[in-house]
Formats: C-alpha cells, structure tokens, sequence
C-alpha cells in the first residue's frame, strides 16, 4: 500500500523535542524570533497622516496627477511636452525676429507673408567667417556692383548708395589687394525691374523712396514680377533679406524660368550686400557649365571671389575670358578690373613678366583708372609684380 | 491595548491569521477606501515587515513605504487577488531592498549587525532579554543564507503560523511549490544553524583550560 503524504508540514515546535533534537534547537530560535511588538495606535495614526501628507504633496507637486498616470501615458505626456517646448520656443524665435526687424526699420510694405524677410542661409554666415576666410593682401577686392542687364546704355545714372552691412564692409576691407585699394565706383544700377517689369506688367514704376507704398504684387505673380519686385527690394528698399525671400518663391515657383539667369544676378547681389562672400562664391560656383551663360558680369565677379578667396588659378582663367572678351560684352569698367585682377593674379602665381605686361598695358588703357596709382607705383618701386 | 505576546512553549500554537475583512474582494476597480484598506492591514503589514525584515528592520517606516506605494496604486489593482496578497508582494519587495540597503551601509561601515530591541518581553529579566536577543540573532543568521522566496515560505509557517494554503495564496504560487520550498529552507536553515553552533562550540575555549597551571598567561607572566 503506498503511504499518504502528510497534507501540512508539521511546524518545529510541533515536534517531539527528544526525537528531533535538530528541530527543536531550530524551533527555539524561532520563538525568539516570533516576538513582535504591534505598531503603538500613535504610530498607526503618524503612519496614515505622512502617508496622506504624501498623498497631497504627490497631487501638488505631482504635475496635475502625472503619477497616477500609466507608463503609456506618462511616454505621450512627456513626448507631448518636448513637442511643446519645441514649438513654443520656434514661435518665440519667430517673435524675437519681429520685434528686431521692427525695432531695426518700417518693414517692406504690402509684402505678401511668403515673401517677408526670413532667415535666409546666406544671412547666417557672420562677419567673423567672413574675415578669417580673407586671403592674404595683393587681391583686388571684389567689387560689388550691380549686374548689368541688357541695356545697359538706357539705365540712369543714378548714384547708388547702398549702405553694407559691416561685414561686407569689413570684408570688403580686408580683402586681398596690393594696397588699400579704392572701392569700386558705384555703378548706376540698371535695374532689371526697370527694364522689364513696366514692360512685363505694364504698370507704373514703383516709387523710388525706400519708405514708399510699394506696389502689392499680383496674385498669382508672374515670374517678372517676382525679379523684380526682388530688385525693388535689393535696389531701392535696401532689404536683402527680403529680396533673397522673393527669389526663393521665385525658385519655387518657376524652377525653370527664362528670368533664371536674372534671378541668379540678384541673388549674388543680395547675398554679396549681406556680406556673405563664402556664399555668394558657392553660388556662382554651382553655375559652372559655361561662362558665355553666365556672362561677362558674373564671370568678373566670380573671378574677384574666387582671387578673394586665395583660388587664384580658377580666378586667372576667369580673368582671362573676361579680358579676352570671350565671355561676352561687359560693363562699363569691367575690362579694367580685369585686367587689374588677372595681373594680381600672375603675381600671385609668380608669373612676374606677365603680371608687369598686364600692368603695363593697363597704365596704357586706363592712365586714369580706379587703381593707376597702386599701378604705377608697382611698376615704378622695387618689386616688379603684385606679388608681395 | 494589550501587546501581542505568544506563548513562550514550542509546542504552544501561535497562529495569526489574516485578516478576514472584505476588503477589495469582488469589488469593481476604482471602489477600494484606502482608509479601510489601512485600518484592515496596517498591523499585518507591520507585523510581516518585522518578521520578514529580521532584527534592526524599521517597521513602521517600511509600513508607511508600503501604504504610500498601496496609496499610489490603488486604482491599478484589478481585484484578481486578495489585498493582502497585494500588500504582501509590495512588502517583500520593499523589506528586500531595505535588507540590501542595510547590508551595502554594513558592508561600507564594516558596522557589525543590530541584534535590535525586543520591546515586547518588558516583563522578562534582563538575562531573558539577551537571551531571546540572541537566538533571535542566530535565526536571522541563518535565515540570511536563504533564497528571498526560501525565507517568504519559512518566515510565513514558522513564525506567522500559517498553513501551506494561505501561505500560496500570499505568495502566489501553488501548495505543492510551497511545499518544496518549505522543504528545502528548512534543510538549508539547519544545515546553516548546525554549522554556526559547531563553529561557535569550536571558538569556544574549553572550561577545563582554566584550571590547568600550564594556561598560556602563566606562561606569558613566567616569561615576563
């Protein structure tokens, strides 16, 4: 017969003490142990009081009773309150741009709101980049000027006073150039939104004071209408931000318009006005499929950036197509700066004999030109070339 | 109020049994008074916080851990057990982490362990006291070399009294498995309880030693 199996356990104090020795000694110690004293009526009441102090302390400071929360819930709480902070912090961005541009002048008028001022890239690059970036001197300093448009000849001679920010200004300073060399002559600015846009729109030319009621544009706008109102703001308004915005919609809009080279134009000049050499450079480095697209003006300007910033082979043959005229009929007073630049830049690659050839030869065409006296004082000193 | 006081007779039957109040039994979610649950339960929590903690153990501060975390999670409790089952698994899991914790600081302050205060025996003498200090201290002693679900089986029937039933539904595990368990804590605490008695007979000096005129400090003053 198979013996049953006691149900329970039977306890060490259960057990005769003279068979079980073991168990006995064991069932001592756990009599001694077995004593506890309850909790004092004083300690139960202590107890329940800190506990509820607790309690309310919890949904105080808790967060709205976040810890009855599941673990779920306390993930999208949390994920939710980053997501706020996140977008409260843009808006107050946002807001700390308005009060600025406010504080700093009256905004553009009538601006549709996607083409206000906004933070463009290229406004981001500070001065200090700007400077450091500059190579040592002997560079012709990259004019700023304004692009020529197809009629050049028909533009006024309106004097452009086209206040730089200091950055540009500083670079512009600090920029490579055998001497402290002359700012280039304001060019009148042949704007294109003179040429075309009364053409395009035929409407009346917008008021030439900065602070004029600007000419709302048309919704939808043509694609005349976007360069030139971004000339409007670049030329007369003075807001390159807010030509860079126009141009943007502009890309947006037209991706491959017949104004792209127009617009290109404009948007080195903004971006050169802001200071932003760096950018301004990769920009036109982008358009590299040929110079005869570019034309003539932009190659000039692409050949100062790129001498400003030390790539001084690229600059030459740049230079050379402008001087050669094979990228195309420049501006008034370009030839002379490229003649100058290509000559910086021979000296720069210890070409001496075709630096003071190039020099010669601008002593020749331009006895009164911008830079005649760094000229003829290279030519008339000990060194024999722009090379420093 | 009259203290707790078990006779003293191994062979005496101290049971305490659970609460039998209807606490959160077949109750919907949400409906648990936490007053009811506290006034049900304070002293049983204490009393296992005490028990389970073993000497130096601070019971009333483990309670107020154990009704804060109760507090907390009230609404979480589904009802698919008895309270005190609940209470219980939140007991043993803050009485482990306060034992860990005292251990770490021992450790740290190489502080010996606190044989603690035996508050009830206030009608005892002195020399009883220390005694029950002592085999109180020799119990946990061995009770320290159990598993933590070893010394919830042991500490449950041999000190709470409970029978192996109720001892499933506190833990959560089946009779059978408690059985096992039980078995084998109690193998394992009088193996342990076995080999600290022979350790302690051994550092003990032998009484005859001090009537032998060849004791080492005679030797030592002869060579002084």
């Amino acid at each position: 017969m198979k013996p049953t199996r006691p149900q329970e356990p039977i306890r060490w104090r259960d057990r005769d003490a003279d068979a079980h020795a073991l168990e006995s000694r064991a069932a001592l110690l756990a009599d001694a142990a077995r004593h506890v004293q309850p909790l004092a009526p004083r300690a139960l009441s202590r107890v329940r009081s800190e506990v509820v102090a607790q309690r309310s302390r919890r949904y105080r400071f808790g967060g709205f009773g976040i810890g009855r929360l599941g673990v779920r819930a306390r993930f999208a709480f949390a994920i939710g309150l980053v997501i706020l902070c996140v977008t409260t912090a843009g808006g107050a961005k946002v807001l700390w741009r308005k009060v600025v541009a406010a504080a700093r002048g009256p905004a553009p008028a009538a601006v549709e709101p996607s083409t206000r001022p906004t933070a463009h890239p290229a406004a981001r690059v500070s001065a200090r980049a700007v400077a450091v970036e500059a190579p040592p001197e002997d560079v012709p300093p990259p004019a700023v000027e304004a692009p020529p448009t197809a009629e050049p000849a028909t533009a006024p001679p309106a004097v452009r006073e086209t206040p730089k920010p200091r950055a540009a200004r500083r670079a512009l300073v600090v920029a490579p150039s055998i001497q402290p060399a002359p700012l280039a002559p304001v060019e009148p600015p042949p704007s294109l939104a003179e040429a075309s846009a009364p053409a395009a729109l035929g409407s009346p030319r917008p008021a030439p004071a900065p602070t004029g009621p600007a000419p709302s544009p048309p919704a939808p706008a043509s694609e005349a209408a976007l360069v030139a109102e971004a000339l409007v703001d670049l030329r007369q308004r003075h807001d390159a931000r807010a030509a860079l915005a126009t141009l943007d919609r502009h890309a947006r809009e037209f991706p491959h318009g017949v104004l792209e080279t127009e617009a290109l134009r404009t948007r080195v000049e903004a971006v050169i006005q802001l200071g932003d050499l760096k950018t301004a450079l990769r920009i036109l480095d982008g358009k590299v499929a040929s110079t005869e697209a570019l034309g003539a003006d932009l190659t000039l300007t692409r050949a100062e950036l790129r001498a400003a910033a030390g790539r001084f082979r690229e600059a030459l043959s740049d230079f050379t197509e402008v001087v050669d005229g094979a990228a195309g009929p420049l501006v008034a007073g370009g030839d002379e700066r490229a003649l100058y630049g290509r000559a910086v830049c021979l000296g720069r690659l210890a070409q001496d004999d075709r630096a003071r050839a190039d020099l010669l030869a601008y002593q020749k065409r331009f006895p009164e030109g911008r830079f005649a006296l760094e000229v003829k004082r290279l030519l008339a000193g000990k060194e024999s070339s722009p090379r420093p | 109020m009259k203290p707790f006081a078990p006779l003293a007779t191994p062979s005496a039957r101290v049971t305490v049994p659970l609460p039998k109040a209807d606490v959160g039994v077949n109750r919907p979610p949400g409906t648990l008074d936490f007053d009811r649950v506290y006034q049900a339960h304070a002293q049983t929590v204490a009393r296992w916080a005490a028990r389970l903690g073993g000497p130096g153990v601070d019971a009333e501060d483990i309670t107020q851990e154990v009704f804060v975390v109760a507090d907390r999670r009230l609404r979480e409790f589904r009802h698919e057990s008895q309270v005190a089952t609940w209470l219980f698994s939140i007991t043993a899991k803050i009485v482990a982490n306060d034992r860990r914790r005292r251990r770490i600081r021992r450790w740290w302050l190489r502080l010996t362990p606190n044989a603690g205060h035996d508050r009830a025996a206030t009608t005892d003498s002195p020399l009883e006291q220390l005694e029950r200090r002592e085999r109180r201290r020799h119990f946990y002693e061995a009770l320290d070399g159990l598993g933590e679900r070893q010394r919830r089986v042991l500490v449950l029937f041999e000190l709470e009294g409970l029978p192996v039933a109720e001892i499933a539904d506190l833990t959560g595990l089946r009779a059978g498995n408690v059985r096992v368990l039980l078995h084998r804590a109690r193998a394992a605490f009088l193996k342990r309880m076995t080999a600290r008695e022979l350790s302690e007979s051994l550092a003990r000096p032998d009484p005859s030693d001090a009537s032998d005129p060849s004791d080492p400090p005679a030797r030592t003053e002869e060579r002084e």
